[in-house]
């Protein structure tokens, strides 16, 4: 669906992206990670062809966006970081007046308009006005005007930033309802795990650079170093402290009242031969499970815990 | 065929809001408040009845006033077209739609002007006051009101253009002023530099020819031309000196000066619309 090759931009001196390479596939709903200042929303807006590149290309369906911007806004909804709104006008004329840019015919315009409000939940404040919107219905409103055209990828640059956490959960919702729909979705955050869950794949970008890219998991077993193992046992720990003991690809054993926390290193299949090994040995114990890695951290570590600020 | 979404929307939002209503109000009462103050005057001069040389006077005064309130309103209307839409943040979403700039441009160039035309038809009844009493005709009145949409036009793609380049709205309105003061008054103070140069030489005599020259963009003279077409008046010639020699050449570019002064402010309003256009295509890179 999108790909980006040796995507640089360049402000004077200062390089916004650096060499940036990716590729999206359809359906995916894919997070782009980073601190303020990394590069994110420059990517989105030199992607929406708000902002032409300095060098490399961005390619939706194989075409390229700067030869053909027109034919490509057909396929990209953009909704931006900040949103505005027109003073003086009601939710389905600030529908209808963005269907009018988009050149879709009248006639079309109210079945397209009431479904978009259905699907963001604003149905019953289509005769609102829309400065009298609370923020997170705007960002609602703001996502069913860049459907307005029906578009194939969508660019949502910091969709829930200034959201409190009712706001978040209903944008979220929306968001799992476009991904049924079969929408490409690029969607950024400087806040991970506030886009693990619902993205496919997470791209995290700093200073221009891409730092690391895949699935949640992938990246989590990339860089956690050590995968963190908890283990219940049903009676005491002892037989099963001096079972994980001898073995070499395990450390950091910690007791503690009622569980036994140790250090893996090794892939899943190792894993799974090690809870036989504690069954076959007659251990008893009633839980066995890998401690999630702390993604907040993660990204600190990837990202070098530097907030850029540009 | 589809309207431009941009007037659609503009006349929405403006005619919902009360300064719309303010502006136009005002407006009506500065031109319909002048024009009863002179009719009043007019009537009381007169012996037997109204003195129609003073009603073609107030035609020339409410003629020149609407022509002031072009120059003055169209700028404050227009500028803050783009850059206002800058502030609200809601041009990058603009500038992603299948609009092209040019029609953006368009769209918020009529949208601005049809403002004005609203303000200029309810004035309308005013000026049916001269004809009330005769001397001019519907004709005459309307090769004015022409005259108007066409400098209005013009001010008001200046006005865009400023408002594409600037960020902040004060500053597209400040140059806006500033290039229609080069046109209306820094044509006219280099015409008298010229005539006083001449005048302080002994074998140099000024020429009406290089004066209309000079003037030819300058919408006051454009207006003024107007008025002695259909007053037969002279305002031009005594403006910049009676005594300048009025070669037949003069004459004749005088009798075409207003179809070329109409046709430069369309060519300019030509070129800024481009480059509004062209300004706007850019305006992130």
């Amino acid at each position: 669906m999108l790909t980006i090759k040796n995507l640089v931009k360049k402000y004077g001196k200062f390089t916004a992206v650096d060499n940036l390479n990716l590729h999206i596939n359809k359906g995916s709903i894919y997070g782009f990670v980073g601190p303020n200042g990394a590069g994110k929303t420059t990517t989105m807006k030199i992607i929406a062809g708000l902002l032409s590149a300095t060098s490399g290309s961005v390619m939706i369906n194989g075409e390229e966006v700067v030869k053909n911007p027109r034919l490509l806004r057909e396929k990209i909804g953009y909704m931006p970081d900040f949103f505005g709104v027109y003073d003086n006008l009601k939710v389905t004329e600030y529908m209808d007046f963005y269907a009018g840019t988009y050149y879709i015919p009248y006639k079309e315009r109210k079945d397209i308009i009431d479904n978009l409000l259905e699907i963001v939940d604003l149905t019953d404040k289509k005769d609102s006005y829309v400065d009298s919107l609370s923020r997170g219905m705007k960002q609602r409103l703001c996502l069913a005007r860049s459907l307005v055209h029906d578009p194939e990828l969508l660019i949502l640059d910091e969709p829930a930033s200034g959201l409190d956490p009712r706001a978040r959960v209903e944008m979220k919702e929306v968001l799992k309802q476009l991904r049924e729909m079969g929408k490409t979705i690029i969607i950024s955050s400087h806040i991970l795990p506030e886009l693990a869950e619902m993205c496919t794949e997470i791209g995290i970008i700093d200073r221009g650079k891409l730092s690391a890219e895949g699935t949640v998991n992938h990246i989590m077993q990339q860089l956690t170093k050590k995968r963190i193992i908890n283990v219940k046992p049903f009676e005491n720990n002892e037989k099963l402290i001096k079972l994980l003991s001898e073995k070499p690809f395990i450390s950091e054993i910690i007791e503690n009242t009622d569980d036994v926390e140790f250090a893996f290193d090794g892939d899943d299949k190792k894993l799974s031969l090690l809870l036989k090994n504690i069954i076959t040995e007659d251990i008893p114990i009633i839980s066995f499970k890998e401690k999630e890695g702390n993604l907040e951290e993660i990204f600190m570590q990837i990202t070098g815990g530097n907030e850029n600020d540009a | 065929m589809m309207l431009n979404p941009i007037i659609r929307r503009e006349a929405k939002t403006s005619l919902r809001s009360w300064k719309m209503f303010l502006a136009i109000a005002l407006y009506t009462l500065i031109i319909s408040g002048a024009a009863i103050i002179f009719i009043k005057g007019v009537i009381s001069g007169g012996y037997m009845g109204v003195d129609l040389r003073g009603l073609s006077i107030l035609y020339a005064v409410l003629g020149f006033m609407q022509f002031a309130m072009t120059m003055i309103m169209v700028p404050a209307l227009t500028a803050g077209s783009i850059s206002g839409e800058r502030e609200r943040q809601t041009l990058d979403i603009l500038l992603v739609t299948k609009m092209t700039t040019f029609s953006i441009v368009i769209g918020k160039l009529a949208s601005s002007i049809g403002i004005f035309l609203l303000m200029m038809i309810a004035t309308l009844p005013v000026f049916a006051i001269v004809f009330f009493f005769g001397g001019l005709s519907l004709f005459n009145l309307l090769i004015m009101e022409i005259y108007m949409v066409v400098v209005s036009v013009m001010a008001g793609s200046i006005a865009v253009f400023f408002s594409t380049f600037f960020k902040k709205t004060v500053s597209s309105i400040i140059f806006t002023y500033i290039l229609l003061g080069i046109l209306c008054f820094g044509t006219l103070i280099f015409t008298f530099i010229y005539i006083a140069y001449c005048n302080s030489s002994v074998d140099v005599n000024p020429s009406m020819v290089a004066i209309l020259l000079t003037n030819i963009v300058n919408p006051g003279v454009g207006f003024a031309n107007i008025i002695d077409k259909q007053l037969g008046t002279n305002l031009v010639t005594s403006f910049f000196g009676y005594w300048i020699e009025f070669t037949p050449a003069a004459k004749i570019l005088n009798n075409y000066f207003l179809i070329i002064n109409i046709v430069i402010n369309i060519i300019i309003t030509s070129i800024f619309t481009v480059l509004s256009s062209l300004k706007l295509k850019s305006t992130n890179n």
